[in-house]
């Protein structure tokens, strides 16, 4: 009987323990000073919405990014849809996100729970206009011209 | 007299150049030095290059630290396959993967098991600032040492 509580116990630590790590990079806030986060987008033609959980950023003409707090700076990311073509194929698939890293900068591509590609790029320390400024050109760099430039693994594995 | 002064002048003033030019690695912009002071500062042996610095430390990965478009790139990595690369390519591509999934600031990229096998790199953006380059090289020596062995027993499955 003993034995069992044990058991139970371990087990739901163990569980707890991977929701934990698995959901590290999910499980976060709005990044510190994400007014002036969201005022620095709003520049930019960027419609905001602040959540418990993240700082969401609309454009009529680019993709909606997240941001959060993470690691002691802020995490921007956002996610693309898979063709059944990268299901399939995983290593030509794997082998686009290599190349597509190749050309980053700033920004990082990963093949995320099997069914979407995610982009995110990592800024160190609290917001500042200058940095963000040179941190922004740069993901926007990375996301609308170097990543384009993988244009038929763009066609073949991305929705 | 005049003459022997401003020849003199002009070597002093060249020597300071020169000087001041391979103190910051070589590099035009003065930009460059607060980070290598700052690598110095925290244990780093700096060699200089043309366009680069050599970052050693008996703890760290070494890093190479260049001027990149407005920022500074760090790179450091593994240039040796094992033979288990290619012949399991998406087993080593799913640790590549692994690894950015589980990086803050730095990103692993394999060239085709050729010419290096795993690279990682990372971009500082913009001037030298103590705090945030201070948060930066945290993250950058985090993902390149605690979590690029994390999983050791796959990473020397295929890197050597």
């Amino acid at each position: 009987m003993i034995l069992n509580v044990k058991l139970m116990a371990a087990s739901i630590f163990l569980i707890i323990g991977v929701i934990l790590v698995t959901d590290l990079k999910t499980e976060a806030a709005p990044p510190i000073d994400s007014e002036k986060v969201a005022n620095h987008l709003e520049f930019l033609g960027y419609e905001t919405e602040t959540t418990e959980s993240s700082l969401k950023a609309r454009h009529p003409n680019k993709f909606t990014v997240f941001l959060r707090k993470y690691d002691g700076g802020i995490l921007i990311y956002f996610y693309f849809k898979l063709k059944e073509d990268a299901k399939k194929n995983r290593l030509e698939y794997l082998e686009f996100i290599n190349r597509v890293n190749a050309r980053l900068t700033v920004a990082r591509a990963i093949a995320h729970k099997n069914d979407l590609l995610k982009f995110e790029g990592w800024f160190p320390g609290v917001y500042d206009k200058a940095y963000f400024i040179l941190f922004f050109e740069e993901w926007n760099n990375d996301i609308y011209r170097n990543f384009y430039k993988e244009r038929d693994g763009i066609k073949r594995f991305l929705q | 007299m005049n003459f022997k002064l401003k020849i003199i002048t002009i070597s002093a003033v060249l020597l300071a150049v020169c000087s001041s030019g391979a103190m910051a690695g070589g590099s035009k912009n003065n930009d460059f030095r607060p980070f290598i002071e700052h690598l110095e500062f925290l244990g780093y042996n700096i060699k200089f290059s043309a366009k680069s610095a050599y970052a050693q430390h008996p703890k760290w990965l070494n890093t190479t630290v260049r001027q990149y478009k407005g920022g500074f790139a760090f790179t450091s990595g593994r240039y040796s396959c094992e033979p288990e690369a290619s012949k399991a390519p998406v087993e080593f591509l799913e640790l590549v993967n692994d690894l950015n999934t589980i990086f803050t600031v730095a990103k692993a990229i394999t060239d085709g098991y050729d010419k290096y096998c795993l690279v990682m790199a990372a971009w500082y953006p913009g001037a030298y600032d103590r705090n945030r380059f201070a948060r930066f090289l945290e993250s950058w020596n985090d993902d390149t040492k605690v979590k690029f062995y994390k999983d050791r027993e796959t990473l020397l499955r295929f890197v050597k």
